[in-house]
């Protein structure tokens, strides 16, 4: 169990009735950053509430974490 | 049959600093055969010293192999101990009455008659299992039977598998140390004397590395300088002995560094997971094979081995030895084994550096070396020998380093790869740093822990962290030497290299091995590169060389040079593969082991305890899986009632003005318009339109909401909502109550005159319908009562605070006596719903399941504005509409009752003309029906009312069959009459 679970690239949920491509894209593509990524993160064994985080994914550095 | 002699020729005279006791003797067998050995000896070198050169066959060809390593690296004396396969041999001490088997041996390492197979090699070349077996397709059940008798290595016994006691030991510490050679040692030892807590992690079974069985420590630390076997092991001892904070752990390998400086080390069966601020690598050096013709015969092995044998176990490995050698090392070695009693007839050195170039370019000898075949001045000769020992210059076991970040840099000089810069938080010393110099090394040592030590307790200044060339690691130097203050060594004016680094190739024909574990030759990296695989990552994966048990300890950097050789590049830019976890293998039972998580018992669990329920795990939840008589708790559900403790179920309160709205946003159908007072199914996707949980939400007010989920699903679904509410500007507040509330489902025809009796609510089938939600009393106890019937029968799900549970369960046992009223666990439960076809998502569906294909269309509402996995769902629904598809969807959940006796394995796979059509996903035996039911996932042209299917009986590919026949309706009370009753 760890303090922390990762919840993905922060992303924009599309419109409804966009294309297929669009969802596509949402659903199963990611930038995969090698560098700065914006990312939600969940507070499992502390507040129990969702964040964004900047963090660089070479270095595992912690730029910024803010509430949405 | 009498015990091969544990002292005869085979052993050296007493000397100290072996590691056995001669006063006495431990009895075990091989192959069948008893040896005896001295306590202390290993089961190798006991083998050895009773004249067993062949302790295993080679995973392709089933040659002879033997002694390598010594040191627990390479695979050549993997063996079965006691039914666990793949002990090394060179490391597993013997025990009294051990039965140790070969493996990848028919019907011994002996005699193996698949050694047939070498035979065969021509017609074996790389990439041959690729090509070979993929076509025609129908005949791969026949090839699949065989491959899987001659893939992999041993053979792994359930029964003694699962009585393997596994367990974690989770460590924290200010500095970890890998390696507890001398300079490993002399770190951790400056750390902690510096007040650090230290873990010192080692692979050995005493501190000392090399020195315990070669050489002796160079000045440069007064405490160790000149000490050598026993008296260094006992210094170095003493040292640790006498730091406070420093915990050793011998006989563990550390086979990861992961993020954070998280170290993984296995020892025996336990796992260790060891975080550290600061990791010093410490893993020394050992020398590579070399290459040329049949270099994995038993009797050539690392000159390390050899001295390992003669002074740790007082084995003579051989009688005459041939070493090869690029230069000192190898001449220092050779002095060694000639002190110690073993005649060495030819130090070949291909540099030449004292006297004549040569090289060794073949071994000749059947079970065993007999001749090396030399080559010098244009001339061959065959010298007659038992040992080929391989000396060239040890190059630095930098796996670790490179799973931490560090970048292998090619040392062109020297010959060998050695570790780059180094990163944040990793400190290297010894001789894995590359560093020529011993003496340097173990004096710095004291300075590198000691530093490491400053910076894990913070003590570092801030400036020298940061600057380019100070004390922080990774910051300038390459072996923290100069933390120091010590200077970088100079590269040496004259090249001592060649090792290897342009291997022997011409001579290198026939069967020269690169990698022993997979039998991948120098041929077999010639044929990749003709193939086309032309980058060194390619070529790993298509011959499989550095892929083996031994991760690539003994063949990593020689795969490279060879690699380069052949493409005329040079090792500096072909470098090396990329180091992954584990550097050494590990059980999965050690990996998998009992875990640290919760145990989560309802309030009832005494109750259930004292009722002699059957226990079963789901998620973290205790549960009983019955209490006795399944067939007798469905009976009872069905003719009386039955209580079931469902307080696992996810509970969830959501409320605020927006709450209907949200949840309308969050499911396929809609609650906005639900009416106080009611309870609905709910099921929930994701965007992609995929099941992830169901259950209910019950209206308690105008703005409050009660929603259950799964019972393992809770934290999940809780974290969706919260995930969704995350920065949104609804009026939505969603609590987990799952904690709060204990809840029992009452089922069965006489449940209303059960709870009549504890309430004085209107609990007549107009004062309570099904789908009602009331609140209001029951037995005293405030209550969340939902009219729903999970089981089929009229039902109450009755959710009370978690305190009144004992209470109410004893009121409604007693209650329903006379009625004949019993508990029923969770398998009369899986049974009831199978009855009703009602699915459990994560049982019957999967990560590719819709609701609609799942059966629950009804459930999807078209009409709703935008809501998560709508537009996928849409997708599906516009997919049925095709003429071609005449509403019907690829594949279908339905139910099915088998013809026959038989209930197939939840899993078992739905077959048609051989091929996989479907699975079954539940089935059980009904007592109530006489026969098997159960769901599956058929194509839609088979999940038609009243279609024949043949199941396959249990997950294997052989067995037999048994036929379901599609049933669309369910099996009891279809039209619901009962339930809504």
């Amino acid at each position: 169990m760890y303090e922390f679970r990762y919840g993905g690239e922060v992303q924009k949920r599309p419109a409804p009735d966009s294309p297929r491509e669009v969802w596509t894209s949402y659903l199963y593509s990611r930038t995969n950053p090698a560098g700065v990524e914006r990312a939600w993160w969940y507070h499992r064994l502390g507040c129990q509430r969702w964040f964004q985080a900047e963090r660089d994914t070479l270095t595992n550095r912690v730029i910024d974490a803010r509430l949405p | 049959m009498t015990a091969a002699s544990t002292t005869a020729a085979g052993r050296l005279p007493f000397a100290p600093g072996e590691e056995i006791d001669r006063s006495r003797t431990v009895k075990f067998t091989f192959d069948g055969r008893p040896y005896s050995a001295y306590a202390g000896d290993t089961i190798a070198s006991a083998l050895t010293a009773a004249g067993v050169s062949v302790l295993s066959r080679s995973f392709k060809y089933h040659r002879p192999r033997g002694v390598l390593c010594a040191a627990g690296r390479c695979p050549n004396c993997m063996v079965d101990v006691d039914g666990v396969p793949n002990v090394r041999a060179c490391v597993e001490r013997v025990r009294e009455g051990m039965v140790v088997r070969g493996q990848n041996a028919w019907p011994s390492v002996a005699t193996d008659l698949e050694a047939v197979f070498e035979r065969f090699s021509p017609l074996l070349p790389v990439g041959f299992y690729y090509k070979t077996f993929i076509r025609p397709r129908w005949l791969w059940p026949a090839y699949e039977a065989v491959l899987r008798r001659l893939a992999g290595l041993g053979t792994v016994d359930i029964r003694s598998a699962t009585a393997q006691e596994t367990r974690k030991v989770n460590l924290h510490c200010d500095v970890a140390v890998i390696g507890a050679g001398p300079a490993g040692t002399l770190a951790a030892v400056a750390a902690g004397e510096a007040g650090a807590r230290v873990v010192l992690i080692d692979d050995q079974a005493a501190p000392g590395g090399h020195l315990r069985w070669s050489g002796a420590a160079p000045a440069g630390d007064p405490r160790v300088a000149g000490l050598t076997g026993p008296a260094a092991v006992a210094r170095l001892q003493a040292l640790l002995g006498a730091t406070p904070g420093v915990q050793y752990i011998s006989d563990a390998t550390a086979f990861g560094v992961y993020e954070g400086n998280l170290i993984g080390a296995s020892k025996g069966s336990d796992m260790y997971r060891v975080r550290a601020r600061q990791v010093v690598v410490a893993t020394g050096a050992q020398e590579r094979p070399s290459l040329f013709r049949n270099n994995d015969r038993p009797g050539v092995m690392l000159a390390s081995a050899a001295l390992r044998m003669a002074r740790l176990y007082g084995v003579r490995p051989g009688r005459r030895a041939v070493v090869v050698t690029d230069g000192d090392y190898g001449r220092q070695a050779a002095e060694e084994l000639g002190r110690l009693g073993i005649e060495v007839a030819e130090v070949v050195d291909t540099n030449g550096s004292r006297g004549e170039a040569g090289r060794v370019i073949g071994a000749r000898g059947v079970g065993r070396v007999s001749h090396a075949v030399v080559e010098a001045n244009g001339r061959r000769r065959a010298v007659a020998c038992d040992l080929i020992l391989m000396a060239g210059r040890p190059e630095p076991e930098i796996a670790l380093l490179a799973q931490c970040g560090v970048r292998p840099r090619y040392d062109g000089a020297a010959g060998v790869f050695v570790p780059g810069e180094l990163v944040d938080g990793v400190w290297a010393i010894g001789h894995v740093t590359g560093e020529p110099g011993e003496g340097e090394a173990v004096a710095s040592a004291t300075a590198v822990g000691r530093a490491a030590a400053e910076a894990a307790l913070g003590r570092t200044s801030k400036t020298s962290t940061a600057g380019a060339t100070a004390v922080a690691p990774g910051r300038g130097t390459r072996s923290g030497q100069s933390a120091a203050g010590l200077g970088k060594h100079e590269a040496p004016a004259t090249p001592r290299g060649g090792n290897g680094a342009t291997p022997a190739l011409a001579a290198a024909g026939g069967r020269t091995f690169v990698c022993v574990c997979e039998d991948v030759t120098t041929k077999d990296i010639r044929g990749a590169l003709d193939e086309g695989f032309d980058s060194l990552e390619t070529v790993k994966r298509y011959s499989t060389a550095t892929m083996g048990p031994c991760q690539g300890k003994m063949c990593h950097s020689l795969s490279a040079r060879v690699h380069a050789a052949m493409t005329g590049a040079s090792p500096a830019s072909t470098g090396l593969t990329t180091a992954r976890p584990p550097f050494q293998p590990v059980s999965l039972g050690a990996l998998a082991g009992p875990h640290m998580s919760p145990v989560r018992r309802t309030p009832l669990h005494d109750r259930h305890e004292q009722l002699g329920a059957t226990w079963m795990d789901m998620g973290d939840w205790k549960r009983p899986l019955h209490y006795g008589s399944v067939d007798d708790e469905c009976r009872a559900v069905h003719e009386a009632a039955g209580v079931i403790d469902v307080t696992t179920l996810g509970k969830l309160e959501v409320s605020g003005r927006d709450a209907g709205a949200f949840l309308d946003w969050l499911h396929p159908n809609r609650f906005s318009d639900l009416r106080v007072g009611r309870v609905r199914y709910r099921v929930m996707c994701d965007d992609a339109g995929i099941v992830l949980d169901d259950g209910t939400v019950a209206r308690l007010g105008a703005d409050r909401f009660f929603v259950t989920t799964g019972t393992t699903a809770f934290d999940a679904v809780d974290q969706w909502l919260a995930w969704w509410l995350a920065g949104s500007t609804r009026d939505v507040r969603a609590v987990n109550v799952t904690s709060q509330y204990a809840a029992i489902n009452l089922a069965g025809p006489g449940a209303r005159q059960v709870i009549a009796r504890l309430t004085s609510l209107d609990v007549s089938s107009k004062g309570m319908p099904y789908l009602a939600a009331i609140e209001g009393a029951v037995a005293g106890a405030a209550a969340i009562i939902l009219r729903i019937g999970f089981v089929g029968e009229l039902g109450y799900e009755i959710h009370v605070p978690a305190d009144y549970a004992v209470h109410v369960w004893d009121s409604l046992l007693d209650a329903g006596r006379e009625l004949g009223i019993r508990p029923f666990g969770v398998e009369a439960q899986r049974v009831l719903r199978l009855e009703k076809q009602h699915l459990i998502p994560g049982q019957d569906t999967d990560a590719l399941s819709n609701p609609i294909e799942a059966g629950l269309a009804w459930a999807v509402k078209e009409d709703k504005p935008d809501y998560i996995g709508r537009d996928a769902l849409r997708l599906v629904l516009d997919g049925l509409r095709k003429p071609e598809r005449d509403g019907r969807a690829h594949s279908a959940l339905v139910g099915f009752e088998v013809d026959g006796p038989a209930v197939p394995a939840e899993g078992a796979v739905v077959v048609s003309d051989g091929r996989a059509i479907g699975r079954v996903t539940s089935c059980k035996w009904s007592a109530t029906l006489g026969r098997a039911i159960g769901m599956a996932w058929l194509p839609s042209g088979v999940a038609q009312e009243g279609q024949r299917f043949t199941v396959r009986l249990g997950v294997g590919t052989a067995g037999t069959t048994t036929t379901g026949i599609v049933r669309l309706k369910s099996f009891y009370d279809p039209d619901g009459a009962r339930l809504r009753s």
